[in-house]
């Protein structure tokens, strides 16, 4: 996810929208799909940090971290989707069902879903929640720790702990190879 | 993240750039729709909030919204094919380009623009029309990044040419007027109208009241409003060189919207805000509504339908994005995708005396 195009704090609130929506909206919806697993919600939440963005536009401190403030909206939306409707537990058992109802993944995708990427997902899906977070911003959107820090409203020093453990972890549940799941994780 | 010697730097790369390739995968295994049009729907200028209330104010306007409610007694939600112009519903505006709902680098703008409807049937089955209120849809912007005086050009035209929504035979003043210009400033804005509106019964055989003609007047004012995004006060300018709109407002007065605790008596209990007027949406993809609604959300079903009428879902509402001003509870609801065809939602709760209050669009699924 590139930083927004233009100068953003010359533009108006719906200006400044239309163009992180252009830029970003594909790129967000899917870093909180993959915190979320539901389609459908991913796109509330990112729906919801743009309006809520436009509100608070007159009032930004430094509209240059727009999209930094988007992130953090979106990690912070999808970690209360999760606490509030108890989902953080049952999604994990209705993973494949979830994307099934939730998506229509393209023959191609489908194709490429290799055993080694779904195993790598089970393992990632049963780490703490915030190893987890971490580990999507650092690998998926290539923060880097200072803007993980930012997103998640924690310390520089915290975000390499939870980045430091939550690949062991990984790498323990899958005996460090992505390549070779466990009978578990299939 | 950093390990000791060279073979696991070079097993924790491979682990990291296996991660990498699952994440950006599973990410890619969902293709997002548009949401552009229902973002800029949420985003664009609801009630003015220029004299914000204190809390109370809620209590307020919400016992403001249930007096007028209480007005409304039973009887059938009529459809806006049924009564008002026919055609009304169809887009007067540029439609959305046919196959690409989807797509999310589509930059169109959306425009507010208010309808006017009665709130429900007659008390008693009497011919006396239900009190003529403001309801609000979105339509495609014909022209999108034009400035903000085309906006109001495009907004105001489309609400000159809606008609009274859901009533039969109710004459529509504005059927002779068109929208030749406007200006926006800070300090306020310029309609230009071909002329004053006609006071004349018309095609339909109902009776033009003055709150009818009075909110044909504050239909163009919340219209011009919204789609210029600043809640400044509206002049009008008349071409053929009337002095008056409808006979009896002076051109010369500035008309404005009403302050917070008024509103309610001018905008109808349920709004919905998405679908839009036009919307389209892809074949197979979930439809999210969104609205405003004076109504506690608990209160609000939705219910759609084939243009038919043959029924297809239901369900009930969420909370949604509350409008800045704190009057108008936000709602949401997912419908489940759908075939191709075009679909009646309503969004509803229920009236008194068995009635119902709501408000109702169609949409596109292709």
């Amino acid at each position: 996810m590139a930083d927004a195009p233009g100068d953003l704090r010359r533009m108006s609130a719906d200006e400044a929208i239309a163009s992180l929506y252009a830029a970003h909206w594909r790129g967000l919806v899917r870093l909180a799909w993959l915190l979320v697993r539901d389609q459908g919600v991913a796109e509330d939440i990112v729906a919801d940090a743009l309006i809520a963005l436009h509100r608070r536009w007159d009032h930004l401190a430094d509209r240059d971290l727009a999209l930094a403030y988007l992130r953090r909206s979106v990690v912070n939306a999808a970690r209360s989707v999760l606490r509030h409707r108890t989902v953080e537990r049952t999604y994990v058992a209705q993973h494949g069902r979830a994307i099934a109802e939730a998506t229509a993944p393209s023959a191609e995708h489908e194709a490429l879903d290799d055993v080694g990427n779904a195993s790598m997902l089970a393992a990632l899906d049963r780490l703490p929640r915030r190893q987890r977070e971490v580990l999507v911003l650092r690998y998926y959107v290539d923060l880097s720790e200072a803007q993980i820090a930012h997103a998640l409203e924690i310390a520089p020093g915290s975000v390499k702990a939870h980045a430091s453990r939550g690949l062991a972890a990984l790498r323990a549940q899958l005996g460090a190879n992505p390549d070779r799941p466990t009978r578990e994780d299939r | 993240m950093r390990p000791g010697n060279t073979d696991d730097l070079d097993g924790l790369r491979e682990f990291e750039a296996a991660l990498t390739q699952a994440l950006r995968t599973d990410a890619e295994r969902i293709t997002p729709t548009d949401r552009l049009a229902e973002i800029q729907a949420a985003t664009a200028y609801e009630v003015p909030t220029r004299r914000r209330g204190p809390r109370l104010l809620t209590l307020v306007a919400a016992a403001a919204a249930a007096a007028v409610i209480g007005s409304v007694a039973a009887g059938q939600w009529l459809t806006p094919g049924d009564g008002g112009r026919p055609g009304a519903t169809v887009s007067s505006t540029a439609p959305t380009t046919p196959g690409t709902p989807s797509d999310p680098t589509r930059v169109a703008g959306a425009l507010p623009v208010y309808y006017l409807g009665p709130q429900g049937e007659p008390s008693d089955g009497s011919s006396e029309l239900a009190p003529l209120v403001l309801y609000r849809t979105f339509v495609t912007n014909p022209t999108p990044g034009s400035g903000a005086d085309a906006r109001v050009v495009a907004a105001v035209s489309s609400a000159l040419r809606q008609g009274i929504w859901y009533a039969a035979d109710v004459p529509d003043p504005w059927r002779s007027t068109t929208v030749l210009a406007a200006t926006v400033s800070d300090s306020g804005i310029t309609l230009t109208l071909s002329n004053g509106g006609s006071t004349a019964s018309g095609p339909g055989s109902g009776i033009v009241t003055e709150r009818h003609l009075r909110m044909c007047v504050q239909q163009l004012v919340w219209t011009a409003q919204a789609a210029a995004g600043r809640p400044v006060p509206v002049t009008f300018a008349l071409a053929d060189g009337a002095s008056q709109l409808f006979g009896r407002y002076p051109t010369s007065a500035t008309y404005d919207r009403p302050h917070a605790r008024a509103i309610a008596d001018e905008i109808a209990p349920v709004w919905i805000d998405s679908p839009g007027l036009d919307a389209a949406y892809g074949v197979g993809r979930p439809v999210t509504m969104t609205g405003l609604a004076l109504i506690p959300i608990d209160q609000l079903t939705w219910k759609l339908t084939t243009r038919a009428g043959d029924p297809v879902a239901s369900g009930s509402v969420e909370a949604g994005q509350n409008a800045s001003s704190g009057l108008q509870h936000g709602y949401r609801a997912t419908i489940p995708r759908l075939a191709a065809g075009t679909y009646r939602l309503l969004v509803s709760a229920p009236g008194p005396a068995g009635g119902v209050v709501g408000a109702q669009t169609d949409f596109t699924v292709r």
